[in-house]
């Protein structure tokens, strides 16, 4: 209870930051001070190195935690993850675009559109079942869309955009 | 017999369609089975799952490789997670099934220990050393041909599954196909069965509406026929009245008037009786006489009596031809001068001559009342007149005599039966002449008149419808 507590202070205080921001200068968002997880580019509100958005794992803690349990096409059973949505973070970074481009560290690559993350409660996971997804496995991060909240995510054509290992973002 | 051949003709065709429809549904069902395992089948994606780790597993390759080249940029490190990644995947539930049933797990197995063998070299050795090819070639060769003989395994049972289920495919497309032609064609013909039922319906309805108007035409017929009857029926009641209202009238007649000249005919043969010795032939041969005229009156009467029951009874039919009334009239005065040797008869015709449409017995008979009536009651040096005209669409026949006349107020009753004008008392009559006479002109369509002028005299008319001129038929001088 603390620990939400004091995160979700946290989450405010850079809300704060994020709002208060622009008016200071052209670099509102702090600099990571840890190892980049994630990294967002392109029609961007708030950056902080160059024109793009390096987020390292204490920075994406701060967005609001959400609990989402499913199937996937490549398990067996429910799963239950854990992270942030996808539009909380675009929200929070002023970023606005039609397109998300999601890359893997393997090099897949896989378009998806916003409305998507408006439609659904679609998760940037970094967690499955209680335990930090490695990128020995599906992680940092992996996009999970509440596949049995909705019958027409149970497609294949949903099934693609499903990225794992995901470590940038570029919105168009 | 239609009945019974039209039930098997419509059920055959529709058990069919039933037959058909379930064969339809089954198609259908099975289509839809295999939509769903397309939809659902995570196993598609094996290939790419397999070829993925392969890639992973050449940047791995290829990365110790660079780096053993002096590349420090290359990290062999994150290629083996990545691996790892790949096969951690491989190894999940769904796809760990796929490759047992293919038989792949034995090669599975390998390819896992080898991955655990870089993954126990890289982390236990120090240094640089720890990236060495000569340490880490050997297992991934191994492991590379493993997931060479998944790929190529992978990919047959792909393959043969496409081919499999396009064959579950095509042939339930073909099944759907059949079945649809058929329902089409049983539709076909039920749809001809149907309309030659119709076709049917209608000749049969033509057939009752003719049926229908023949029979109308018969009951309309029969109609005629009973209604002929009626009035045949109508017609001989009628007759069968008239025959009862002559009895009725002549006994009433007989009854009333026969009394009197019998009273007088008996008292006269009882004076005979009683007193005859007292009489001498002479008186008796007068009294005689007058005897036998009292009979002869009675005889009359009788003879007028009977014509007026039967007129009242309608038992007088004329039978209307056409004749020349001053052909009639010529006839008649002969007879009469003949008869009686009178010269008293004048006669004069007007042109064209009249032709009457009448019956020629009863016209005379008419005639002859009027004349004998003139000749009666007049004084016997005066003459009678007897003229014949045509007037319009009449003919006309006018007796006038030159008598004392009668009475303007006795004039509207001389028609009446038994009636006798003041000036007849001391001639014999019956009263029914006048009557008689008008009658028998009004069976005719014609009328008599009578115009009376005291001291001057009479002049009675016969009115008959007149006959066409030219027309030459029945006609007798």
């Amino acid at each position: 209870m603390s620990q939400a507590t004091s995160k979700r202070l946290s989450f405010l205080l850079l809300c704060t930051l994020l709002l208060v921001g622009p008016a200071q200068g052209k670099s509102p968002l702090p600099a990571p001070s840890g190892e980049v997880v994630l990294t967002v580019s392109g029609e961007v509100g708030l950056t902080n190195v160059a024109d793009e958005a390096h987020l390292d794992a204490d920075m994406l803690a701060a967005l609001p935690r959400e609990r989402l349990t499913t199937h996937t096409s490549v398990t067996d059973g429910p799963q239950t993850f854990e992270g942030f949505l996808a539009r909380d973070l675009l929200d929070a970074l002023h970023a606005e675009g039609e397109t998300v481009t999601a890359l893997a560290l393997n090099d897949y690559l896989a378009e998806i559109p916003v409305a998507d993350f408006e439609r659904y409660d679609v998760l940037l996971a970094d967690t499955m079942n209680g335990e930090r997804l490695t990128r020995r496995d599906k992680g940092p991060l992996w996009i999970v869309y509440p596949r049995d909240d909705h019958d027409e995510l149970q497609d294949i054509r949903y099934d693609y955009r499903w990225v794992w290992q995901l470590y940038r973002l570029e919105v168009e | 017999m239609t009945r019974l051949r039209a039930v098997p003709s419509y059920a055959v065709p529709s058990l069919v369609i039933v037959a058909l429809t379930a064969l339809l549904a089954f198609a259908l069902v099975r289509l839809f089975q295999v939509e769903q395992a397309m939809r659902v089948n995570v196993d598609e994606n094996m290939l790419w799952v397999v070829t993925q780790a392969q890639v992973a597993s050449h940047r791995l390759d290829q990365a110790v490789n660079r780096r053993a080249l002096g590349n420090s940029a290359e990290d062999p490190e994150l290629r083996l997670d990545i691996l790892s990644s790949r096969l951690t995947l491989m190894d999940d539930g769904p796809q760990r099934r796929y490759l047992a049933a293919e038989g792949l797990e034995p090669r599975l197995d390998e390819a896992l220990a080898r991955m655990q063998a870089l993954r126990e070299t890289i982390t236990t050795t120090p240094g640089e050393a720890r990236f060495a090819p000569e340490r880490l070639t050997p297992h991934l060769d191994a492991l590379m041909a493993s997931l060479n003989r998944i790929a190529n395994r992978v990919m047959m049972a792909e393959w043969e599954s496409t081919g499999s289920r396009l064959d579950t495919y095509r042939n339930s497309l073909e099944k759907v196909i059949a079945a649809i032609a058929g329902i089409g064609l049983s539709g076909a013909i039920l749809v001809m069965l149907l309309v030659s039922a119709l076709r049917q319906r209608r000749a049969a309805q033509r057939g009752l509406m003719a049926h229908r108007d023949r029979l109308e035409e018969e009951v309309e017929r029969h109609i005629y026929r009973y209604r002929q009857a009626a009035e045949a029926l109508a017609h001989a009641l009628d007759r069968e009245r008239g025959v009862s209202e002559f009895y009725r009238s002549f006994a009433a007649m007989v009854s009333h008037q026969f009394r009197t000249p019998l009273a007088v005919i008996d008292s006269g043969l009882q004076r005979l009786l009683r007193r005859h010795h007292q009489f001498t032939p002479e008186q008796r041969s007068e009294r005689y006489t007058r005897l036998r005229e009292a009979v002869a009156q009675m005889t009359r009467l009788v003879e007028s009596s009977l014509t007026a029951a039967r007129l009242d009874g309608k038992q007088v039919e004329p039978s209307m031809g056409r004749h020349s009334l001053s052909g009639i009239v010529d006839h008649l005065c002969r007879l009469q001068s003949e008869a009686t040797g009178t010269q008293r008869l004048k006669t004069q015709h007007g042109t064209p001559e009249p032709w009457a449409w009448c019956d020629r017995a009863l016209t005379e008979q008419v005639l002859a009342n009027l004349v004998n009536n003139a000749l009666k009651y007049s004084p016997g040096d005066r003459p009678v007149r007897i003229t014949t005209a045509r007037e319009g669409d009449r003919v006309i026949c006018q007796v006038t005599d030159f008598g004392p006349g009668i009475p303007a107020d006795e004039q509207p009753q001389l028609f009446e039966r038994f009636y006798r004008g003041s000036n007849a008392t001391g001639t014999d009559g019956t009263g029914l002449g006048l009557n008689i006479a008008r009658h028998l002109a009004r069976i005719q369509h014609g009328d008599l008149t009578l115009l009376s002028t005291p001291d001057e005299g009479t002049r009675v008319t016969l009115w008959l419808p007149a006959a066409d001129t030219r027309e030459a038929g029945d006609e007798q001088p």
